[in-house]
Formats: C-alpha cells, sequence, structure tokens
C-alpha cells in the first residue's frame, strides 16, 4: 500500500517534470508582469537555439551578406553604432537608426512608429525590405531546406524537418524574448545588494524629477509614443507614430526608448542625431522649442544645472549592464562556422 | 482500458453517423464567366486580364434563423483564383439551415496573434511586412482599352485598425442545399465608380475600407 502510494508520487512528479517546459526565461522580480503570453507561448531551448542561428546568419538576405546581427549588435546592446541610420544590403541606406534590442517581452508594439504589433511577426520587415535585407520568405525558406544544420535546428525545435515561415518566425521571437537586461547596478542596488554613491542618489532624484514620467522605471520606458521636443529632421521628414495612425496629434511622436545601457547603444534618438549623451542634454536643457509639438513635461525645456547635469550621468551610468552584453547565451553560435566551411 | 475504447468507437460511429457535410464555394466571376488567371476578358470597349485575385473568407456559419448550426473547421480560408478551394462544414443530422454568415477579412484579435500557419501562414503574399496586419483581398489586374492604352489596377485591401478597421461581416440567405456556391462577381466592383477613381492602393486608409464595402457586396449566392 504504502510502495504504491510512493510509487504514485513519484509517477505524479515524473509527469509534472515532463509537462513544465524548460524555463530558463525568469521574470526579474523586480520587473513588471510581461506583455509577451509566456503561458501561452512557452519558451523552448531548442526553439531558442535556433532563433538564435538565425539572428546571426546572413542566409536571411538576397546576397547572404547581411544577418540580424549586423544592424543589431550583441556588444552594442543589440543596437548598432557605426552609424545614424541604420545600413542594410549593398551599403543602402535605410532612414531610421536600428534600436537596441532588449526587454522586448514588454513592449506592446515595435518600431519607432508601432508599426509592428507582436515580436512573432517583426522579423518579416527587415527580411523583406529593400534597403536591409531584400529578401522574400519563401526564398529563405528555400535556402534553408538545402542546409544540413538547420533541417536537424528545425526537427529539435518543431519535431519534424518541414520547415515554415512561422517556425522561422516563432524561433527568432523566442531568441529575442531571451534578451532581459535586468543586471544593472540600478538593478543591485533595487535588490538591496549594492548601493548608490552620494552623487548617483542626487542623479536618481533628479531622474525621477525630470525624466521618470516617460522614461519609467524600472524598464526606463512606458513604450509609449512621446515628442520629445525633437526639431524634425528635414533629410527623412519622418512623421513617427503618425504614419501608423494617421492621426494629427500623432505626428512626430516616436516610440520612447529604454535609458538602459546607454553606454553601448549610441548614437541616439530615431535618427541617431545626438554621439553623446551631454549633448541629449542640452537638448533637454536648451533647445526645446516652444512649439505645439512637444510633451507638456518639456514645454520651456528643463531646469538642468550643469553639476546636475553631471550627477544625472552618473546615475545614467548605473543603468548599464554589461553581464547582459557579454552573455555568453547572446553571441554568434560558433556551429554556423561549420556550415559556412562546409560541413 | 479496452472498454474504454469501445465506447469511444461507439460514440465516435454514433457520432459520425448523426452528421451530414456541406461544401461551400467561393467562385470569383467576370459577369457571367468562371474567373481564372491571365485570360483575358472581352468587355463593351475594352478587355481586362487578372494577375491576381485571392481573399480572405473567416468564420464561415451556417444560421437557421438566429440558431448557429455549424462552424467550418479553420478559422479563415484563402481564396485564390490559382487554387482550387472548398469549404466544408458538418452538420447535424435532419437540422435545417437558412443563412450563411462570414467575415470578408482577418478579424483584430487573429491579427494580433502573431506568426499563423495553414491559410494564413505571413508567405503567402497576403501579409504586409513593413506594419502588422493582412491584406485581406489582393486584386491586381489589366485593362486593355480600345485605343491600345493599358491600365494597372493594384487593390491591396485591408485593415485591421481604428478607424480603417476594413472587416466586412457578409449575410446571404439561402435555400438549403449539400453544395453552395457562391458567386463573387468583380466586374460589378471594378465598374463602380468608387473604385474607378483610383487604381492603386496599397495600405490601410479611407479608400480602402470603402473598396472593402464596396468588394462585400460582390458575393451572392449562386442562382446556378
Ligand atoms: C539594415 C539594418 C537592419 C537589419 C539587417 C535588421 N534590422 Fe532590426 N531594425 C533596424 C531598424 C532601422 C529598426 C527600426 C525600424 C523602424 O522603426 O522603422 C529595427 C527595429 C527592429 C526591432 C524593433 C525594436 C523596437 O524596440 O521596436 C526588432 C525586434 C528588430 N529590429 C529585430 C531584427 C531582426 C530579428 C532582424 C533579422 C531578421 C533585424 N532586425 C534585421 C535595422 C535593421
Ligand atoms: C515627454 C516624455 C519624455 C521625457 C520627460 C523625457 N524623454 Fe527622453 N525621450 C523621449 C522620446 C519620445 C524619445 C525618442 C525621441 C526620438 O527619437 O524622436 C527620447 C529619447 C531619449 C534618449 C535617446 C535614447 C536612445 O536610445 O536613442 C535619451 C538618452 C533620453 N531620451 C534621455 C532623457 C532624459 C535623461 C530625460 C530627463 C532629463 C528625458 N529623456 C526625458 C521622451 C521623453
Amino acid at each position: 500500500m504504502k510502495s504504491a502510494k510512493v510509487f504514485l508520487m513519484i509517477s505524479v512528479l515524473i509527469f509534472l517534470a515532463a509537462q513544465k517546459p524548460i524555463s530558463f526565461w525568469q521574470k526579474p522580480s523586480h520587473f513588471p508582469k510581461p506583455i509577451f503570453d509566456f503561458k501561452e507561448k512557452p519558451l523552448d531551448s531548442a526553439k531558442v537555439f535556433l532563433g538564435r542561428l538565425l539572428f546571426f546568419d546572413p542566409i536571411l538576405s538576397k546576397d547572404n551578406s547581411i544577418s540580424c546581427a549586423s544592424c543589431h549588435s550583441p556588444y552594442n546592446a543589440f543596437a548598432h553604432t557605426d552609424h545614424p541610420v541604420s545600413h542594410g544590403i549593398n551599403d543602402q541606406i535605410g532612414n531610421r537608426n536600428a534600436p537596441a534590442l532588449f526587454n522586448l517581452a514588454w513592449q506592446k508594439l515595435f518600431m519607432w512608429d508601432g508599426a509592428i504589433n507582436h515580436i512573432e511577426v517583426q522579423s518579416l520587415a527587415p527580411i523583406s525590405h529593400p534597403k536591409e535585407m531584400n529578401e522574400n520568405i519563401n526564398a529563405v525558406l528555400e535556402k534553408l531546406k538545402k542546409s544540413n544544420l538547420y533541417k536537424s535546428a528545425f526537427k529539435k525545435a518543431f519535431g519534424d524537418t518541414i520547415i515554415t515561415s512561422a517556425k522561422l518566425l516563432k524561433a527568432i521571437a523566442q531568441f529575442e524574448l531571451t534578451l532581459v537586461s535586468a543586471n544593472a547596478k540600478y538593478d543591485k542596488v533595487y535588490l538591496g545588494k549594492d548601493t548608490f554613491t552620494d552623487q548617483e542618489k542626487r542623479g536618481y532624484i533628479l531622474f525621477k524629477q525630470h525624466c521618470n514620467s516617460c522614461h519609467q522605471e524600472p524598464l526606463f520606458s512606458s513604450y509609449e509614443f512621446e515628442t520629445n521636443g525633437l526639431k524634425p529632421d528635414t533629410t527623412y521628414n519622418d512623421y513617427g507614430r503618425f504614419l501608423m495612425s494617421n492621426n494629427p496629434m500623432d505626428s512626430f511622436k516616436f516610440k520612447i526608448p529604454s535609458l538602459r545601457n546607454l553606454a553601448y547603444t549610441y548614437p541616439y534618438m530615431h535618427d541617431g542625431r545626438f554621439k553623446k549623451l551631454s549633448e541629449v542634454l542640452n537638448h533637454y536643457t536648451n533647445d526645446l522649442k516652444t512649439s505645439q509639438k512637444i510633451a507638456v513635461q518639456l514645454k520651456g525645456g528643463l531646469q538642468i544645472s550643469g553639476n546636475d547635469k553631471a550627477d544625472l550621468l552618473a546615475f545614467l551610468n548605473t543603468l548599464n549592464d554589461k553581464t547582459f552584453v557579454f552573455n555568453p547565451a547572446y553571441q554568434f553560435p560558433k556551429e554556423l562556422l561549420q556550415t559556412n566551411e562546409g560541413n | 482500458m479496452k472498454k474504454f475504447g469501445f465506447i469511444l468507437l461507439f460514440t465516435y460511429s454514433f457520432w459520425a453517423q448523426a452528421q451530414n457535410s456541406v461544401s461551400i464555394r467561393f467562385e470569383p466571376i467576370y459577369n457571367q464567366f468562371r474567373l481564372e488567371p491571365n485570360l483575358i476578358y472581352p468587355n463593351l470597349v475594352d478587355s481586362i486580364q487578372f494577375q491576381e485575385l485571392k481573399f480572405y473568407i473567416g468564420h464561415v456559419q451556417l444560421y437557421n434563423d438566429d440558431s448557429l448550426v455549424a462552424i467550418a473547421t479553420h478559422s479563415h480560408y484563402l481564396i485564390d483564383i490559382h487554387q482550387n478551394q472548398t469549404i466544408t462544414l458538418s452538420i447535424p443530422n435532419q437540422a435545417s439551415f437558412n443563412q450563411l454568415r462570414f467575415q470578408l477579412g482577418v478579424d483584430s484579435i487573429t491579427s494580433v496573434s502573431g506568426a499563423l500557419e495553414g491559410d494564413l501562414d505571413p508567405s503567402l503574399g497576403m501579409y504586409w511586412t513593413w506594419q502588422s496586419g493582412y491584406i485581406h483581398s489582393k486584386i491586381e489586374a489589366t485593362v486593355f482599352g480600345s485605343n491600345r492604352n493599358k491600365t494597372q489596377f493594384t487593390y491591396h485591401l485591408g485593415g485591421y485598425q481604428f478607424p480603417y478597421n476594413s472587416l466586412q461581416t457578409i449575410q446571404l440567405g439561402l435555400v438549403q442545399t449539400e453544395t453552395i456556391k457562391i458567386d463573387v462577381d468583380i466586374a460589378a466592383f471594378l465598374e463602380h465608380e468608387e473604385v474607378l477613381k483610383q487604381s492603386v492602393i496599397m495600405s490601410p486608409k479611407p479608400a480602402s475600407l470603402v473598396l472593402s464595402q464596396i468588394f462585400a457586396h460582390s458575393f451572392k449566392v449562386s442562382q446556378k
């Protein structure tokens, strides 16, 4: 009788263990509930690995020259630092700065203007964009079907070797969802494992006073659309959110970027117009146009003295997450080298 | 275990017996002709050739007055002149119906659900890649004028968000049969004055909404 009970318990445990998806994704305890529904679409290590292969593989572009990582490099917190606006296939220049990629599970809309409504369909945009990867998704699938590496990676991830666009898109999204940045000095202080210097403390107070309404902690963005008073650039004439909503109230509004990892993600703003953070702060204090097209909090410009700016910068520096940038799980997968060498 | 299997088999055969199937075909036509890709259709003064005609039919349901009788297996079907597609529904034995309800387009919940499979696969040329959402109807045709000029019509209709939610709900009364044929007469659509006003639509906007409403009126139960 007793042994039957023990047997039952063990089998229930085995059953539960088998049911539970391999969950190496954990919500940082101080972060809000993510927007992405991990219950409905749990992360799976084989899918994440397939997604990582695809993310770093130029096979997604027409002439096999450009990968996602060409514009979203792990060492730049998955942003692009060489150019103010992105460089794609045949050195063509886009019209927006490649944003850093992290904490994507907390975002409802993607792109600077919110054109994309779900992380899984985002990759379709760069793959088909004539100035980015300029490839047709069906041609990508044909290339993948010829590769032994991908045949086995799709099999491991999805249980069969049938390669479809939905599987490809889901896998890339799975890899991107693992990109969680929550281990900066700020986070350690928040969790009681470290302390701010006096200067960082003063900077934190200034941050809460001037910036937190848009760049909300702990993600350092509300991911809403706002206008922070940048002069509309005349080269690209980019109306931002208006392009999607057709609502005149939305002209020149862009998605508020997170202030995490700024040390790695320069240049700044949707068109990459500022190279340094000091220029960004000078923008907020000096050159805010007193036009209608600016958020109320910023009307007339912010009053921040030179010393205060130094304190604010010291605080922003506590948002740089080195363990995120150098996390080995996010780097170029060496398995790709083998295929390139003909195995 | 054996017993259980038996019961399962029994209920299944009982259930299977108690079903009748109804098949529905959506057939694009040009005036009275069945539409085929790349054939040239004569008109009064000019002629027309279709390169693409594809549209999404969603949430296909049969009703008897106001009570639901049957729902199609898949949420969405892509109807394409390059392919033959029949939608089959199972209805309970002896059930009657007198109405067909469906949507033209892809509803907003489906539109925000990420990467989907089957007829909703984004590689089927019906997904706007630079922004999220499906093209619900793709109509591409060349009109050859009497004076040998050519006009290209390209309509990519869609949009799932306010104020350009272009989803259309269609209800058609019908007489019960095992095979239902729905004619989609594209001639009436193309000759509509609002449609003639523009030759290219490629994004959700007011014109896309207006043309979606007009296209929805092209669906009629075939009398043949
Ligand atoms: C040629 C450079 C380039 C390539 C290649 C590229 N991207 Fe991007 N990416 C950008 C730019 C520029 C944006 C911003 C676009 C916009 O706002 O319209 C962006 C935006 C994004 C976003 C939205 C981020 C946010 O915060 O809204 C994600 C996610 C993303 N890219 C992932 C990818 C993936 C996955 C690939 C490979 C399939 C890829 N990118 C390839 C330049 C590139
Ligand atoms: C009214 C909302 C709002 C407030 C308040 C605000 N910002 Fe911003 N911030 C934005 C928006 C919107 C952008 C993106 C603008 C664009 O690219 O067009 C932005 C961009 C930035 C960027 C560029 C980030 C990147 O990755 O490109 C930095 C840095 C920045 N803000 C810092 C601050 C600081 C520091 C404060 C407080 C002194 C502050 N912001 C206050 C809305 C705001």
